[in-house]
């Protein structure tokens, strides 16, 4: 009889236990998630950056060989 | 001496132009206003609270109406080349921006004169329990404010988008000086003494203007040759 | 020359990095924020980088005003624009830390203010150049601005510290106290590493700016013949 009365107590224990647990599972989630997003953010913003200049170089060397090739051709003339 | 009386002529002449068309003076005014009143909109000058932050608020004021007197400084020189006359003239950088400087300052620290009273009576607080140490600051933030912004116009008088250029150029540097007056105004207005802490503003205050106004004797010149 | 330079320094970088992130990977957790401490290894190191670019920026401005040689002015802008970048970086994995620490996306504590004015000032100094189209003007009025900016950084620093000590705001983390050893070493690091990714994008940048000097002077030529 006690076992009867004592289950439903070690139930209930059990129970607040395991949404302490499930809170922390969900805080370290977050966290770990929040992690790899600031990695994420951190390298997009580099790569970002870094892609706008190799467009710009591209952009620049384009006009470049273009003028060098118009000098050459006033020159011939 | 003769530095000073260079600087005294083009303070004079620049004043008195303004005081013939009172363009600038007229339009900051009517500005100071329309801001004071959309505020009181924003920020509900019946509220306890409010009146506590309302020194900061006046800040906003300032600044934004102090702009427009500080973009027609230079402006006003652009048509009939007044503006290549003034760099032609025998006269040093740091005296042209020292003489323009000083009528701006004059006219913003008018308009601050008339805004004020209307503040205290649109958010109903007694400004003039702390008056001369509010006006310390409002003459330390309004020489900061016109340092910076005279040589900025100066800056900007050539490009394309002047009066947007200008306040955005000039407001993220004034920041300091800004957290500096705003923090003072608002204790001030709501009449408690300065103390402690609190006075590290007033070092920073003046901190603030001697340095940018040294940088910008020096560097005028080079803005008006640029 | 140049070219091998640049391709050293990245293989550099690259290693460092990745070696790096082996390291951060293995240490152990921080015992009050978790994973998320980690980011402090972009974080730091990304607005440090910024902040001394913003000095040499400086120096350059004077350097230039003082010499009149274009090569500091092209120095001055590489300089600000990886700042703009870098500080970008700070701002965004200072907030993702901020809302995981404390549910909010912005914390206005003293460092993250502070970054955000730096970064509105190197943005300032991009579009004043934008704005102006003649070359030596662009240059002399971009320095003068850029030392009026840059001599703000540390004031804004300061002064914005005393605000939120004045009124107090929840601080992002001490750095004083539980930074164990090896933790700081791998700091270092990442911090070499930054610090080398800067320099090198710098120079990417900073040659671009001479290439593109190069073809005005030849678009003159061009148009002139």
């Amino acid at each position: 009889m006690h076992l009867y009365t004592l289950t439903p107590v070690v139930a209930f224990l059990l129970q607040a236990d395991a949404d302490a647990i499930r809170d922390e599972i969900g805080r370290l989630q977050r966290n770990f998630q929040g992690l790899i997003w600031g990695f994420v953010a951190a390298w997009v913003i580099l790569a970002a950056y870094t892609l706008m200049l190799t467009f710009r170089e591209r952009k620049i060397r384009r006009e470049m060989e273009r003028l060098k090739s118009m000098v050459e051709e006033s020159e011939k003339k | 001496m003769r530095f000073l009386s260079q600087v005294m002529v083009i303070t004079a002449k620049d004043l008195r132009a303004e005081m013939r068309t009172k363009e600038a003076i007229n339009a900051s005014f009517a500005f100071a206003l329309v801001i004071l009143l959309i505020l009181s909109f924003a920020f509900d000058p019946t509220e306890e609270t409010t009146r506590e932050i309302s020194g900061g608020l006046l800040w906003i004021v300032f600044t934004f109406a102090g702009t427009l007197v500080l973009n027609r400084s230079f402006a006003r020189e652009l048509p009939n080349d007044c503006l290549d006359a003034l760099i032609a003239a025998p006269v040093p950088g740091a005296a042209l921006f020292l003489g323009k400087a000083l009528a701006n300052f004059v006219l913003i620290l008018a308009v601050e004169f008339v805004a004020l009273p209307v503040f205290g009576i649109f958010y109903n607080v007694r400004w003039t329990r702390q008056f001369w140490p509010l006006m310390l600051v409002l003459v330390l933030g309004t020489w900061g404010l016109t340092s910076i912004g005279t040589i900025f116009s100066a800056l900007t008088v050539n490009i394309r988008l002047r009066e947007v250029m200008l306040p955005l150029l000039v407001y993220p540097v004034m920041i300091p000086m800004l957290l500096g007056a705003m923090r003072l105004s608002a204790l001030l207005v709501a009449g408690q003494p300065v103390t402690g802490d609190d006075t590290v503003w007033f070092k920073l205050l003046f901190g603030f203007d001697i340095i940018y106004t040294a940088l910008s004797l020096v560097l005028m010149e080079t803005v008006l040759l640029g | 020359m140049r070219q091998k330079v640049i391709i050293v320094m990245l293989a550099l970088v690259a290693i460092l990095l990745a070696r790096n992130l082996y390291a951060i990977s293995m240490l152990p957790d921080e015992m009050r924020q978790g994973q998320i401490f980690r980011i402090i290894y972009f974080h730091v190191p990304a607005a440090a980088a910024a902040m001394t670019g913003s000095a040499v920026a400086l120096v350059a401005s004077v350097l230039f005003l003082v010499t009149k040689k274009f090569q500091y002015d092209a120095l001055a802008v590489a300089v600000t624009e990886v700042g703009l970048a870098f500080l970008a970086v700070n701002l965004v994995t200072g907030s993702i830390w901020a809302h995981v620490i404390w549910g909010v996306w912005w914390a206005w504590d003293p460092r993250l203010t502070s970054a955000l004015i730096c970064w509105i000032l190197y943005a300032g100094y991009m579009i004043l150049r934008q704005a102006l189209e003649e070359p030596t003007q662009r240059a002399t009025f971009a320095a003068v601005y850029s030392i009026f900016a840059f001599t703000d950084v540390p004031i804004v620093y300061f002064s914005i510290r005393w605000w939120r000590t004045i009124h107090p705001q929840p601080v992002f983390f001490s750095k004083e106290g539980y930074f164990p050893p090896d933790w700081s070493r791998a700091l270092a690091i990442n911090m070499v590493a930054m610090f080398l990714l800067y320099a090198v994008l710098t120079m990417i940048r900073l040659r671009q700016e001479q290439t593109q000097r190069e073809i005005d002077y030849l678009r003159r030529t061009v148009h002139a013949i």
